[in-house]
């Protein structure tokens, strides 16, 4: 009988995921933002073979050397130098490293701990799930880059830290919708006939109830990746994000920051790197939610 | 609806004292303290800071200082500034209308231009307007605010001189505050220009303030009209051989608002958030500037009673959203939350 | 905006006319940020200074605008016993406190005032001393408490300070901001109507310029003080238009919203020299900036590291990188406007092989693992320790020596810099009273250690005795001739690596005339004009 199960759950898991990406293709612009991230994602992956220099060498014959496209830019470092003479180009492909770390470390820690919360919120109801909704209400009650900003000056400013401090603030969105997504779902018969069934607590919450709750949830930790890296770039910008010499996009916008006026370009290519790149992964957001939410797929 | 109210309200209590606990931990926790910020680079004899550190209070254990702090709350006083020796409150009270004169201009500006675009983009799906008009709303999106703020100031203000750079209004305007908020009170001053003066310099904070509610606006009543006109009632109206116009605008819209307003509620946490990063930008003396200077000069009481302040506005207003959304969706006081 | 503001300087012109004499119009000065209040003796910050001692108090006595020298403010003149430890001034007669619409003196300045404005800072019975909850931090940290035994009232236009012991800069102590006079009387109608943090937020001084309004984090206002005993500011009307980004700041000046700015971005300059209407004045600031080897770790005990380490770093690099090519290497711990200043000590050269034999000699040819810590906040001493600590970190990768950069917000940098956790630190000192004592012994004598001036934690006895030396007499050749063995001993020992002297900026516009830089990195605007 498992296997009976098994091979429809597959075929069933295919034809979602082709229907999805049918749906998916359709759409240009999560198409692009797909083509823009992969391209990115291999960067990332091959950085070091794919950058001419060190991300953190010094050439303090060539400082703030504008990038090619403008008067006085050299072949030799396409994308100019930064004020300490280190290649910019080199630097950007090192720095889309960061921008994948921050993001995937960001949803990891909001996936794992806001669906388990959520679960244990949602199967436990009456104490339990007060205690964890109200304790998600008080977070979500201080703005969250201001609770962002206390939490990094707690643990010290680093880029793992901004990390933690920005999963800290969206974790409760986690919760909130694993649990409204696991409540509307228990609601529902298949989970009482398992339980009729004798179905363990664990095995109804991570094997019968989570699976059917995962678009939305999917859904949000694509926005949030992307939300991530403004959040990090925005810490950068107060001095609670990345250190030197880490080639972090976010941090590498706000340290130019004073060059704004002389030297703009050091300024707009993290700038433009960092918009789109969360450009992309919103568009991507988009596609999917539209590839995965039934009721949004029939406005299409 | 009375005990909806109440089951809301009851709620919140516990929420407010998790609120006090998180904020006094928050800043007690963080290393430093302020008395070796004040000193500098210069330092402190070791029995002068053992002193110091006494007559603070700081040399008492976590548990005692924070009891004495909730019962100072309970007095209803959030004590005084480290630094200029003023009453918290009436420094943020001092400091608020800004950010709300700044906010709430973001708002509307998001509001007045967001929504109608989105519906029309609703309306004309599929078309230029509502392509071109998703992905400027989620570039928008996606734009690191502070970047975005420093373009608006380079572009407007410097390479094309439209607009002030930065402040409130001209240094050279000074009167009483009567509201604290710079457009009223500009306008009641009387001195020619002055109101000028204020709207100008209303702009571009707005722009940068406005550019992601702007872009959530649009999205979201783009996606909650189209799920309105896909209805049945709406099919029938149109059957009925009601006007186009009458159908969107009266029928669709109403509708649609539901999950708008839910969206500006939630936007207000977001404006007071990004209030934090244009108000640096712009010297906007606001209470997102006047938080940040207190967390970097380890001002305990202002930070704390700032985050209880500005907690407590937050919960207030997702209540009132909350109680709005009661009143427009009847279904949703049964239901409970 | 341009029109607009020539527009408004007219109208408050002639608004002010029936005050003053003459209609000097009203300057606006983008300040870098708020002042945390006006009362100079509460706090340390230059910017908490600009806007109240440098604007509307005076100390017994001021250094003159744009130097260091050392002129009569509300004394006349002052004598030093023959065994240094007492202190007699003489006030000026018909001092007058400012009148405004919240305090209007009955008498003059007088002895009382003077008392008041130092009692305050000791005696922990005044009741100004517990509002501040005894937090006085520069009477504090330079240890006047106990310097001062007692201050007598001689007779109304006399006041003797009696000393625990001789201090040779004590007279330039005096014209440092936190010895600023207050008004007893005004105190005493405070303390009266129960209001005694009005001394903080509504100030009443006997300066060129008193107090308007204040907006909080947005305005400070101030009119000129017609009734000033010296010669009267020039313009009439001060604004300090609060503006926290430097970027920003010159934006607003091209756009004509200011007249002048303090601190621009170093990488602004050229095109602050190249914009048309704005001046770029300069001066060499009285200031070092610094990288402080721990000399209580193992590693920077020996002497022979810390100079291998020193002639590893490109200070060139940093002067072109970090400050814009605006500013004058260090060899020395004092700056060169500075008396005493030893011209003749041979720098530390950037080189790599000498640097590499030196680390070889002191055993650790292997190099070693170490850190920089760079200070999170902008100085004018170090506009951005980040990339300073970037490029040592590069340089001494080339000998072998591998350096984490580590960074703390700001206090917790302080703290954890004082108690020595640094195994080397950035920092540096901005002159208080061009006295070479304020550097020397705050920065490298033996009791600052503990209270943390001292972040290479070197204590050494043969620079300490100089110290004291020059300390005890009052005679200016034999201090300087401690001072610059001092220099020497500190070369030969190099418990830090002395990175840069800065040069002080403001930009200014062409309309003004008549401001002078201050080398203490004070601003003052009772000597300008406008055209």
């Amino acid at each position: 009988m498992s296997d009976i199960v098994n091979e429809k759950q597959h075929s069933a898991l295919f034809d979602a995921i082709s229907g999805f990406w049918t749906e998916f293709k359709q759409n240009r612009g999560a198409l692009y933002g797909l083509i823009f991230i992969s391209i990115l994602a291999i960067v990332a992956i091959f950085a070091p073979i794919l950058a001419p220099y060190s991300p953190t060498e010094q050439y303090r014959d060539f400082l703030k050397l504008p990038p090619i496209w403008i008067e006085g830019g050299s072949w030799d470092y396409i994308f100019g130098t930064d004020a300490l003479g280190r290649d910019q180009l080199s630097r950007m492909i090192h720095g889309s490293r960061y921008s994948f770390y921050i993001g995937f470390i960001v949803i990891f820690f909001c996936l794992t701990i806001g669906i388990v919360l959520g679960l244990v919120a949602a199967f436990t109801k009456g104490f339990i799930d007060n205690i964890i909704m109200r304790a998600m209400d008080i977070i979500l009650a201080f703005p969250a880059l201001l609770m962002a900003l206390a939490l990094v000056a707690i643990l010290g400013p680093s880029l793992e830290n901004a990390m933690i401090a920005i999963a800290v603030t969206y974790i409760p969105h986690f919760v909130r919708l694993t649990r409204a997504q696991a409540l509307s779902e228990l609601g529902k018969d298949y989970v009482s006939s398992s339980k009729t069934m004798g179905a363990s607590k664990a095995r109804l919450m991570f094997i019968n109830v989570l699976p059917n709750c995962m678009a939305p949830l999917i859904v949000q930790a694509t926005m949030s990746f992307s939300s991530a890296i403004l959040d990090a770039a925005a810490l950068g910008f107060l001095g609670m994000g990345a250190q030197p010499p880490t080639p972090e996009w976010g941090t590498m916008l706000a340290d130019s920051r004073q060059y704004i006026l002389s030297d703009p370009w050091l300024m707009t290519i993290p700038g433009l790197f960092i918009l789109l790149t969360v450009l992309s992964i919103n568009l991507i957001g988009d596609g999917m939610r539209d590839g995965l939410d039934p009721k949004m797929k029939s406005n299409k | 609806m009375l005990s909806f109210l109440l089951r809301k309200l009851l709620v919140l209590i516990p929420t407010f004292i998790g609120i006090t606990i998180a904020a006094f931990i928050f800043i007690h926790i963080i290393p430093g303290d302020p008395i070796l910020i004040m000193a500098g680079e210069r330092g402190l004899p070791a029995e002068k800071y053992a002193e110091l550190m006494h007559a603070f209070g700081f040399d008492q254990p976590l548990w005692k200082q924070y009891l004495d702090y909730l019962w100072q709350l309970l007095q209803g006083d959030l004590g005084k500034s480290f630094v200029t020796g003023r009453p918290v409150v009436d420094e943020f009270f001092e400091l608020f209308p800004a950010t709300i004169e700044l906010a709430v201009c973001a708002l509307l500006f998001a509001i007045i231009i967001g929504i109608p675009a989105g519906i029309l983009a609703a309306v004309k799906r599929g078309s230029v307007f509502d392509h071109s008009l998703m992905t400027l709303s989620l570039t928008g999106f996606s734009m690191p605010l502070f970047w975005w703020a420093l373009l608006l100031i380079v572009f407007f203000s410097g390479y094309l001189g439209w607009t002030p750079v930065s402040g409130r209004i001209s240094a050279l305007y000074f009167f009483d505050d009567v509201t604290g908020f710079m457009l009223i009170d500009s306008w009641l001053s009387g001195e020619k220009g002055a109101f000028k003066s204020a709207a100008s310099h209303l702009i571009l904070p707005t722009l940068a303030l406005g550019t992601i509610p702007l872009a959530t606006f649009a999205r979201q009543s783009r996606s909650a009209m189209l799920e309105t006109l896909g209805e049945d009632f709406i099919k029938t109206a149109r059957a009925k051989g009601l006007s186009p116009f009458r159908v969107t605008v009266v029928h669709g819209f109403r509708n649609a608002l539901i999950p708008v307003v839910t969206v500006i509620g939630l936007s207000v946490g977001v404006l007071l958030g990004g209030a934090i990063l244009t108000e640096t930008i712009f010297s906007w003396p606001g209470i997102g500037k006047w938080m940040v200077d207190s967390i970097f000069r380890r001002d305990y009481p202002v930070v704390q009673g700032g985050l209880i302040l500005i907690a407590t506005i937050v919960i207030m207003v997702n209540l009132t959203v909350d109680i709005l959304y009661g009143i427009i969706d009847p279904r949703i006081r049964k239901k409970g939350h | 905006m341009k029109k607009n503001l020539i527009a408004m300087t007219m109208l408050a012109g002639s608004m002010m006319l029936s005050s003053t004499a003459f209609a000097g119009g009203t300057l606006v000065y983008c300040s870098e940020g708020s002042p945390e209040g006006f009362d100079p003796a509460l706090y340390t910050a230059g910017t908490t200074f600009d806007a109240s001692a440098n604007t509307m108090f005076d100390g017994l006595v001021n250094f003159r605008v744009g130097t260091t020298q050392v002129v009569p403010g509300v004394a006349e003149s002052w004598e030093i016993s023959a065994d240094g430890k007492e202190l007699t001034f003489k006030l000026r007669s018909g001092v007058k406190f400012h009148s405004t619409d919240y305090f209007t003196p009955t008498r003059d300045l007088n002895a009382d005032d003077v008392i008041f404005s130092f009692n305050r800072q000791m005696d922990k019975e005044d009741p100004f001393n517990k509002l501040a909850n005894g937090s006085f931090p520069y009477f504090d940290g330079m240890d006047m408490g106990n310097l001062i035994k007692d201050i007598v009232k001689v007779d109304d236009l006399t006041v003797k300070f009696v000393l625990d012991h001789p201090e040779a800069p004590i007279v330039s102590n005096m014209a440092m901001a936190f010895a600023s006079i207050q008004s007893a009387e005004y105190a005493a109608s405070l303390v009266k109507s129960g209001n005694l943090g009005d001394l903080n937020q509504k100030p009443i001084g006997t300066g060129p310029f008193k107090f308007v309004a204040y907006k909080k984090d947005a305005a400070i206002r101030y009119a000129a003080n017609g009734d000033y005993w010296g010669e009267g500011a020039k313009i009439d009307n001060l604004v300090f238009s609060i503006t926290t980004d430097a970027s920003v700041r010159f934006q607003k000046m091209k756009a004509g919203e200011c007249h002048a700015m303090p601190y621009p971005n170093p990488a602004d300059l050229d095109d602050i020299k190249a914009t048309e209407g704005i001046t770029l004045m300069e001066q060499e600031g009285l200031n070092v900036g610094y990288l402080a080897y721990n000399t209580e770790k193992e590693n920077f005990a020996d002497a022979k590291v810390r100079k291998a380490l020193n002639h590893a770093i490109n200070k060139e690099a940093i002067k072109k990188v970090v400050f814009n090519g605006y500013a004058s290497v260090a060899k020395n711990p004092i700056p060169p406007t500075i008396w005493s200043y030893d011209d003749s000590t041979v720098d530390d050269a950037y080189d790599v092989e000498l640097a590499k034999k030196l680390l070889a000699d002191a055993g650790k040819a292997d190099g070693f693992k170490t850190n920089i810590w760079a200070m999170p906040v902008q100085r004018p001493y170090n506009p951005d320790a980040k990339k300073m600590a970037e490029l040592i970190q590069a340089d001494w990768a080339k000998i072998g020596v591998d350096a984490e950069i580590v960074t703390f917000e700001w206090g917790e940098y302080l703290k954890r810099s004082k108690a020595g956790e640094h195994d080397t630190v950035l920092l540096g000192w901005t002159g208080d009273n061009g006295d070479p004592d304020n550097f020397l012994r705050v920065l490298l004598g033996c009791v600052a250690k503990d209270t943390g001036g001292n972040r290479a934690r070197w204590c050494n006895k043969e620079f300490e005795a100089e110290l004291q030396a020059a300390l005890l007499t009052a005679d200016p050749a034999a201090r300087t001739a401690a001072y610059v063995k001092a220099q020497a001993i500190f070369k030969a020992e190099a418990p830090w690596a002395t990175i840069a002297h800065s040069i002080v900026f403001m930009p200014i516009s062409d309309k003004v005339t008549g401001y002078k830089v201050d080398p203490l990195g004070g601003h003052f605007f009772h000597n300008v004009e406008i055209k």
